[in-house]
């Protein structure tokens, strides 16, 4: 039986600088045991049928058509396409919240992002990412390979969290930037318009890319756990509200509680994976729920 | 009424206004937080009012009577009721003042008795034994500011020989302040005779024979054995050489004391560098008794002090460690200076021997010497001082004015420092409690969020 791995401790992870070696630290934490890849190839199209030759793999031969022809035929595909990859990472201000205990939200989804894109790279397929704020901030096209994979680690490694949030936007972006159907990742608090994201994440889905969403976000948010009268001071917005903690915490903890059933559901109804990890989770459990999911859907 | 013996530690007042800033300002200000998002935040006005007033009132307002009551305590509180007035005046604070020269030997005991009575029936009562009746009465007049409030009175117990004291001394004592005379002793006669002084003649000294009869005074002067001039030695510079024989002849025609050999005065007149003293002359600082005595007279001879400043231009005597001035003239120059030359009294005149100075210089000299001699012929009178006398100077003690507190020496500020210790407990405990239950309501919530 194979050994689960130690939980990985988000705090520590960020505290390390080298984020490649952070994602190989968390993806052979995580993948350990997944006797499936969890991502691959979505094309491998049949080209044609050929005789048997001895050697051929027995797997390709069409049991069907020696049936009806009493003659063995090999299927022969065309090459199979990579997986494109395209991880869409939150850095607006809201995601530098860092709360208590755990790491910023923004250092939380770099490591979530650059574990699943080191998967990815893993498997000799292609991996890109989009940095947004209130608009694309960086972009990397989804490319196989080493070289482009420490690109992106590097570009992952240097997003800071500032500025507003327009997600709708930078996810419009994100889908169209996809060449051919592929795989969109969302790590985001999803602090923006509900209908926008939703819009963007309905129409991914229709043109046929498969949609995973990080939800992230920290203890403090899910649970309001101050004391006395407080001043809240929104982190993109500057709005600033006085309140008293005791008199807020049962409404907000309801209002948090309705958002994301919300984003549960809705994500649950268009097929979109959807992931709500808090920065005091362990990247490898964090992962893990998604990842042998995908595993165990693939064909 | 209160009365409050240090107004000015109301200053410290100011000082509430401490607690009162610091309880505003604390609320004044809630905690800023810088968080992901406000969507789910709504205003609480409770919040908001809390913030405009100070935080728990109730233990700002112990907080601040503490202070004011260590500010009063401080400023030293009396509390004057009536009673505590009333309680002053029905006590007596005397001062006792106990004849002891040497008149009062016999009576001694009587005297001790007497004031051990005015002591027994005083609240408070200071004793003063002294020969000088007028230097005790001054020195009782000075003791009973300083003492607790009551009814003050000075009590002398004496044989009040005539002389005493007069109606000078009684016009220094506070009106305020009663006045009794009680009398032990009383004279054994009415007549007595003792020996005077012995008087400076330029051959001869003379001796006077005193005779008090009553009120009459009768001095019989006759020769004495011994020179007149033993135990005095002039010395001038040689050109006032002949001089010093005219001096001692003008000293003994306006009648002074005789020298004594065993308390010997030197005068020397002129610069002490021209002034053939036939043997080394070191002066030394004076130390001995009847020395001091002596120059202690002499500063206060209105003779002396005249002539001294009558003096004309001269150089004054030079400082040096071991004179003392004993008179200046009008310039403020030294002109008369005394030392000590082995057992003799040396005094150093600035003029020569012929001048006025020189003689008022010998004849005072001659005469302070003799001063403890003529001290004790006092204590020959035969006279007292008459009742009458007595009646005109006694008087009742005033009653104690409210103004008294002043001299109090201590307050009820004792009560304030208690009353201020009770409520700093009290903050102690209500603090404790509230940090208690701030802790339980933490538990309490830290266990609804793990539910």
């Amino acid at each position: 039986m194979t050994p689960r791995p130690h939980s990985l401790d988000p705090q520590l992870l960020a505290s390390i600088g080298d984020l490649e070696l952070v994602a190989r630290v968390t993806v052979e934490g995580t993948v350990a045991g997944l006797h499936r890849s969890p991502f691959h190839g979505y094309s491998a199209e049949f080209s044609q049928y050929r005789h048997y030759r001895a050697g051929d793999d027995l797997k390709y031969v069409d049991w069907k058509l020696f049936a009806r022809t009493d003659r063995i035929y090999t299927k022969q595909y065309r090459e199979t396409t990579n997986l494109l990859a395209q991880i869409a990472v939150d850095a607006s201000a809201s995601m530098g919240y860092a709360g208590a205990a755990g790491p910023s939200k923004v250092a939380y989804a770099r490591i979530l992002a650059a574990a699943i894109a080191y998967i990815v790279a893993g498997q000799g397929d292609c991996a890109g990412l989009l940095v947004f704020d209130d608009a694309v901030r960086r972009y990397l096209a989804a490319r196989a390979g080493q070289t482009h994979l420490r690109n992106l680690l590097v570009a992952l490694s240097q997003v800071e969290a500032s500025g507003r949030t327009r997600a709708a936007a930078a996810l419009r972006r994100a889908t169209d930037l996809l060449a051919r159907r592929g795989l969109l990742v969302v790590i985001s608090d999803l602090y923006d318009e509900d209908d926008g994201v939703d819009r963007e994440l309905e129409r991914a889905v229709k043109m046929g890319h498969e949609v995973a969403v990080f939800h992230v976000l920290t203890r403090e948010e899910l649970e309001l756990p101050f004391r006395g009268d407080i001043e809240i001071e929104d982190a993109e917005s500057g709005r600033r509200v006085l309140t008293n903690a005791a008199a807020l915490s049962p409404r907000y903890r309801q209002e948090v509680g309705a958002f994301l059933e919300r984003w549960q559901s809705r994500c649950a109804a268009l097929g979109i994976d959807y992931t709500r990890v808090t920065t005091d989770m362990p990247l490898d459990r964090a992962l893990r729920g998604y990842l042998l999911e995908r595993a165990t859907a693939a064909p | 009424m209160i009365a409050w013996q240090n107004p000015a530690a109301f200053a410290g007042l100011l000082l509430l206004a401490g607690p009162v800033v610091i309880h505003l300002l604390r609320r004044r200000q809630a905690p800023r937080i810088v968080f992901p998002t406000v969507r789910f935040v709504d205003a609480a006005p409770t919040g908001a009012v809390r913030l405009r007033g100070p935080s728990d009132l109730g233990l700002l307002l112990l907080r601040l009577a503490i202070l004011g009551v260590a500010v009063c305590a401080m400023a030293r509180p009396v509390v004057l009721t009536s009673g505590r007035v009333n309680g002053w005046n029905a006590r007596a604070v005397r001062a006792i003042v106990v004849d002891t020269s040497e008149s009062m030997t016999a009576s001694a005991a009587a005297a001790r008795e007497a004031a051990d009575a005015e002591r027994q029936s005083a609240h408070e009562a200071i004793r003063i034994d002294t020969p000088d009746l007028r230097e005790g009465l001054r020195r009782a007049a000075a003791s009973l500011p300083i003492a607790q409030p009551g009814r003050r009175e000075i009590v002398l117990v004496s044989d009040f020989q005539a002389g005493l004291l007069a109606d000078a001394d009684i016009a220094h004592v506070p009106r305020d302040t009663g006045l009794r005379f009680h009398r032990v002793g009383t004279a054994t006669s009415s007549s007595r005779t003792f020996a005077g002084l012995r008087l400076f003649g330029d051959d001869r000294a003379g001796q006077q024979n005193v005779t008090l009869e009553g009120s009459r005074t009768i001095v019989d002067v006759r020769s004495s054995a011994g020179s007149a001039t033993d135990g005095l030695q002039i010395v001038t510079t040689p050109e006032q050489a002949d001089a010093i024989g005219a001096l001692m002849r003008a000293v003994a025609v306006t009648g002074a004391a005789a020298p004594a050999a065993s308390e010997p005065l030197i005068v020397i007149a002129g610069p002490l560098d021209r002034v053939p003293f036939g043997r080394r002359f070191e002066p030394t600082r004076i130390s001995a008794p009847w020395m001091i005595r002596a120059v202690l007279r002499l500063r206060h001879d209105d003779e002396l002090t005249a002539a001294a400043r009558e003096v004309a231009e001269t150089d004054g005597l030079s400082g040096d460690a071991a004179w003392v001035a004993v008179a200046r003239s009008r310039r403020g120059e030294v002109v008369v200076r005394a030392a000590a030359d082995g057992i003799a009294l040396a005094i150093h005149v600035a003029t020569t021997a012929d001048s006025y100075l020189a003689a008022a210089v010998v004849r005072g000299a001659l005469s302070a010497r003799s001063g403890d001699v003529v001290d004790r012929f006092a204590e020959h009178e035969v006279l007292a001082i008459a009742g009458s006398t007595f009646a005109s100077w006694s008087r009742e003690a005033s009653p104690v004015a409210p103004e008294m507190w002043r001299q109090l020496p201590d307050s009820d500020a004792r009560w304030c420092w208690l009353a201020a210790l009770g409520l700093l407990l009290l903050e102690a405990v209500i603090r404790r409690q509230r940090r208690q239950n701030a802790s339980v309501e933490a538990q309490l919530e830290r266990e609804a969020r793990v539910a």
